[in-house]
């Protein structure tokens, strides 16, 4: 079905400033600062983060394991002006797709060219590669009003509600 | 100072601590009816928890309130009637379309960024900490409320006219904001509470400078004077029969 909506953007979120970055999934929105917004109230609500980014998803390259065995990246690609690109890996299907590496390149493609030829010992099911001039991301002064308050809601488990008790004590008479 | 110093000046207090309950409480109701209904699903979940948030806040404040005057919150929200609540004209009043929603949302969230900024400074301590912990919430509240306003009032020529439209239903309910109950003014005095009146100055030069930014504008002239906080449109009591339903059904029944 097609997407109907507004563009997408790919969310990052850093849990924890010694972990790498990790996509956790996609928000849509009309630009970067409301997607940055729908990026923290669909995501930040209750886990602890210090860091959210979020990119246009026309601007992340996806590849999976298969695609690349079918279609090998080039490394010319369509060359640009140089540029920083982030390279998220995914070992297996159940760990994250995290940062992998941080490099210079002038595509996309040529970006994962070179994580793959540097790092050929990362097994990963899917490659994800973003230049970080396409990210926009929360900054430190964000952090208070985005992150801090979510630290002082607690996740109620239904079994602590008195209601919840009370129906197990009548079901057990 | 963590307690108040006589029984008129706690009495003073827990009277300004209803109606600021109040707002959060009556404005989290009206924002809760969106639930569901929201432009797109990103949006239903932002703002449902902003709608949480502003109860957890109203919570905050009517526990104060509990340890000030025994007065139970559960009882207050449930079991009072319509004319008992305190609340501004402007929360009750029907949610609208989502231009008036946002319109609302963004005056309120301007003033408590100026009307927390300054409880924080409360000589009486709960309410400067309890003022401190809204505030960070607040300030993102404000935060995705002004990326509305700006993208809907500078948008199309229709999200322009409904937003003015909005604008100008709500204006004539603005000044209500920072009307003072009876006596307040020895809460100033003894800096426990803020002077609302300088507030509320400050708070319409602000709504002023960014609704123009947003190319939307107050109506100039003949706005009524500010209703008292015990008289109310006829909005609020269908909303309070709807929100106390439940809870009325059985009254003893724990949670």
């Amino acid at each position: 079905m097609p997407d109907t909506q507004w563009p997408r953007f790919e969310v990052f979120l850093i849990e924890d400033e010694r972990k790498p970055a990790e996509h956790v999934g996609s928000v849509h929105a009309p630009d970067p600062e409301m997607a940055l917004l729908n990026a923290r109230d669909v995501f930040v609500r209750r886990p602890h983060c210090e860091g959210l980014w979020v990119a246009a998803s026309g601007h992340v390259l996806f590849r999976t394991a298969e695609e690349l065995a079918r279609d090998p990246v080039s490394q010319n690609g369509h060359p640009g002006e140089e540029r920083r690109y982030l390279v998220f890996g995914k070992p297996n299907h159940r760990e994250p797709l995290a940062l992998a590496a941080c490099l210079s390149a002038q595509s996309p493609e040529e970006a994962l060219a070179q994580a793959l030829k540097e790092s050929s010992a990362i097994e990963s099911v899917l490659w994800a590669v973003v230049s970080e001039a396409e990210l926009t991301r929360s900054d430190r002064n964000d952090r208070v009003s985005f992150f801090e308050p979510a630290a002082t809601k607690n996740y109620k488990l239904h079994a602590e509600y008195p209601t919840a008790r009370l129906m197990k004590e009548i079901r057990q008479k | 100072m963590t307690s108040l110093p006589d029984e008129q000046t706690t009495q003073l207090v827990a009277g300004r601590l209803l109606e600021m309950a109040d707002d959060e409480l009556i404005l989290s109701h009206r924002n809760s009816e969106w639930t569901g209904h929201a432009p797109i699903l990103e949006e239903d979940i932002a703002f449902a928890n902003i709608a949480q948030d502003e109860m957890g806040h109203a919570l905050i404040w009517y526990e104060l309130l509990r340890s000030l005057t025994g007065r139970d919150p559960d009882r207050l929200v449930f079991f009072r009637e319509p004319c008992e609540y305190r609340n501004l004209q402007m929360v009750e009043l029907p949610k609208g379309d989502w231009a008036f929603t946002v319109l609302r949302q963004y005056l309120f969230d301007t003033w408590e960024a100026g009307h927390l900024e300054a409880l924080e400074q409360s000589r009486f301590t709960p309410v400067a900490e309890a003022a401190q912990k809204i505030g960070k919430e607040e300030r993102y509240h404000l935060r995705h409320t002004a990326a509305w306003l700006c993208r809907l009032g500078r948008g199309t020529e229709e999200s322009n006219s409904r937003m003015q439209a909005a604008l100008d239903q709500l204006w004539p309910f603005h000044s209500q904001i920072w009307a003072a109950p009876p006596d307040y003014e020895r809460l100033v005095t003894e800096s426990l509470m803020p002077d609302l009146a300088r507030l509320g100055s400050l708070w319409e030069d602000r709504v002023r400078t960014e609704l123009s930014e947003a190319g939307l504008t107050p109506p100039g002239f003949g706005q009524p004077s500010a209703p008292l906080r015990d008289e109310h449109t006829e909005h609020l009591q269908p909303l309070i029969e709807e929100m106390q339903q439940v809870a009325r059904l059985e009254t003893e029944a724990g949670w």
